[in-house]
């Protein structure tokens, strides 16, 4: 692991220690949460969309089907939360096999078509297997998370808990990037003949990589389930996956810093924008289209590359 | 020295539609030897490529690598056991360093698994030690020690020519494919590849050559083999190629 990204790991350990402590109220705690919540399912799509080149537009489906496992068993059957999770976890990987065997295949855009479709028909099915997820109505009184008799019911605790995963997981990736499976995805992204000829099996890397990116949006999915306690088909919608999609770009796509960033400025944006009601969609996308203009490789590059400059410009002038 | 790796192909053909693009065509291929393929534009030179290197599949015919047939295996399983190759365009990848596209080309040879690098074993620690060392190794054989940290997409052209015969080296090839190695190289250029693919041959990687370079080929090749439409002129040393009436005809068309 490079020496900036521990410096950069146990400096986001300090800001997640301190923040309870300073945050004004809870509601600061919930928005932390929610950031967590996305920048897990972002870190997943940083590693297919960012380093291997694979779009997936479909990762609402994986989240719903994390947050459903676990609100079904956990209310129906008596699951304990972590069970829960851990199958909505085994379902997605199951899902992901069975999607991304065929769907991986295809490329540019008609993956992001095939995907698209299959995050359609996931919204499609929670709202229409009305006998199973309720439809629209949505599932009531999920417990809250807890491990064994350690339970998560207040919000300090639940936050501790997932910003100890999301670090576990940022820390796990950078890892993973930076050894030779990082070097094989960045080669898919590149050449994907050229990546062949080196020996890496291709179809199979791409698989594993849809695979684990499913995994964390379905542990996001559980965990938002088990925090909210109550999920709905609305949200597991397209615009979700889009909003993943979204904030791996607007961070920086070739980089798991990048997607974290990106998670944690969409998802302050949406929470200040509701003060402004009726125009907040505009200003949202206002926004996203500024972002693209200006700083198209997204914002973490760009802040690296105004760093290495303005370090030049000091090297020169002293 | 006994011979110990050969790759032998047998009456092998391949159709695209309509057109028979490679057409009952044999020949073998031997550690320690360079044998160049040569043959006019679309004469099915780099479908051969394709084929012997699990890109394509034949249609008819066999392949044996060292008496185990290679045919329907598919393009990592071939490179693992001993079959590299480059493309004709350059193919560095973006996104990396120099050293790290080297790096590439040991992939096959680790081992470690994802699980082992992602917490930092220290297995997995000193493998990707052992092949930073190697890659800088043969970053040094081909001449590029001092580019190793720059950015593999922002170097020249003739040096991006050189890392991708550096990362093809680095997998531990017995037999090498290069299609047109020295293409759009000067001269200077195409003699330092040229001193490489010697001293490449002389470590017993046998070396299949596309190129159209006739000097480099008459050069550094001990053998010949000319195909044209997708069939086999002829094959043989240099000398005789040079003054065979057929390959005049298909060069000149006279």
């Amino acid at each position: 692991m490079a020496k900036n990204d521990l410096a950069l790991i146990s400096g986001l350990m300090v800001v997640v220690l301190v923040f309870p402590l300073i945050a004004p109220n809870s509601y600061y705690i919930t928005v932390a949460i929610f950031i967590a919540i996305n920048a897990l399912t972002a870190i997943g799509m940083s590693l297919l969309l960012g380093y291997t080149g694979q779009i997936s537009f479909g990762h609402n489906a994986f989240l719903g089907l994390g947050a459903y496992a676990s609100a079904l068993l956990c209310t129906r059957l008596g699951f304990p939360p972590l069970l829960g999770t851990a199958s909505g976890v085994v379902l997605s990987i199951l899902m992901a096999i069975l999607i991304g065997s065929p769907a991986l295949m295809l490329r540019g855009h008609y993956l992001a078509m095939a995907t698209l479709a299959f995050g359609l028909i996931g919204y499609i099915t929670l709202n229409e297997w009305t006998s199973l997820t309720q439809g629209a109505s949505g599932i009531v009184n999920i417990p809250n998370f807890s491990i064994g008799n350690l339970k998560l019911n207040d919000d300090v605790s639940f936050y501790a808990f997932i910003w100890l995963i999301l670090i576990l997981f940022i820390f796990v990736f950078l890892n993973l990037v930076n050894s030779r499976f990082g070097r094989a995805l960045r080669a898919i992204r590149s050449r994907e003949g050229a990546a062949m000829s080196m020996g890496i099996n291709v179809a199979r890397v791409k698989l594993s990589v849809f695979v684990l990116s499913a995994v964390t949006a379905s542990l996001a999915g559980s965990f938002y389930a088990h925090y909210v306690t109550f999920v709905s088909p609305n949200s597991f919608g397209l615009i979700y996956s889009l909003l993943i999609v979204l904030m791996v770009m607007i961070g920086g796509m070739r980089s798991i810093w990048g997607s974290f960033v990106g998670a944690v400025i969409l998802t302050i944006l949406t929470e200040f924008l509701r003060a402004f009601e009726n125009i907040d969609t505009l200003i949202y996308g206002l926004t996203i289209v500024l972002v693209m203009f200006f700083i198209p490789d997204g914002v973490v590059p760009s802040i690296r590359r105004l760093g290495k400059w303005a370090m030049q410009r000091e090297n020169h002038n002293g | 020295m006994a011979e110990v790796n050969r790759l032998e192909v047998s009456n092998i053909s391949k159709w695209f539609g309509g057109v028979h693009a490679v057409s009952d065509v044999s020949f073998s291929a031997r550690d320690g030897v360079i044998k160049a393929i040569i043959g006019p534009n679309g004469a099915g030179k780099t479908t051969l490529i394709n084929l012997l290197t699990g890109f394509l599949q034949v249609d008819s015919g066999s392949i044996h690598f060292n008496d185990r047939p290679i045919n329907g295996l598919r393009p990592h399983k071939i490179v693992s056991l001993g079959i590299s190759r480059t493309f004709q365009t350059v193919d560095v990848f973006e996104g990396m360093t120099v050293l790290e596209n080297v790096m590439l080309g040991s992939y096959s040879l680790s081992s470690t698994s994802a699980f082992s690098h992602a917490f930092l074993f220290p297995g997995a620690r000193k493998e990707e030690k052992n092949l930073r060392a190697r890659a800088v190794e043969f970053l040094h054989f081909v001449g590029l020690d001092e580019i190793a940290n720059m950015e593999a997409n922002s170097t020249s052209y003739g040096d991006q020519k050189k890392i991708v015969l550096a990362r093809a080296l680095t997998s531990n090839p017995k037999l090498l494919f290069l299609d047109e190695p020295v293409a759009g190289l000067n001269e200077t250029e195409t003699e330092k590849i040229a001193d490489i693919l010697r001293e490449i041959k002389k470590q017993g990687v046998g070396i299949i050559l596309v190129e159209h370079d006739m000097r480099l080929v008459m050069g550094i090749a001990d053998e010949i083999l000319v195909v044209n439409f997708g069939t086999k002129l002829c094959e043989g040393a240099p000398e005789e190629v040079r003054n065979n009436a057929e390959v005049i005809k298909a060069y000149l068309g006279t």
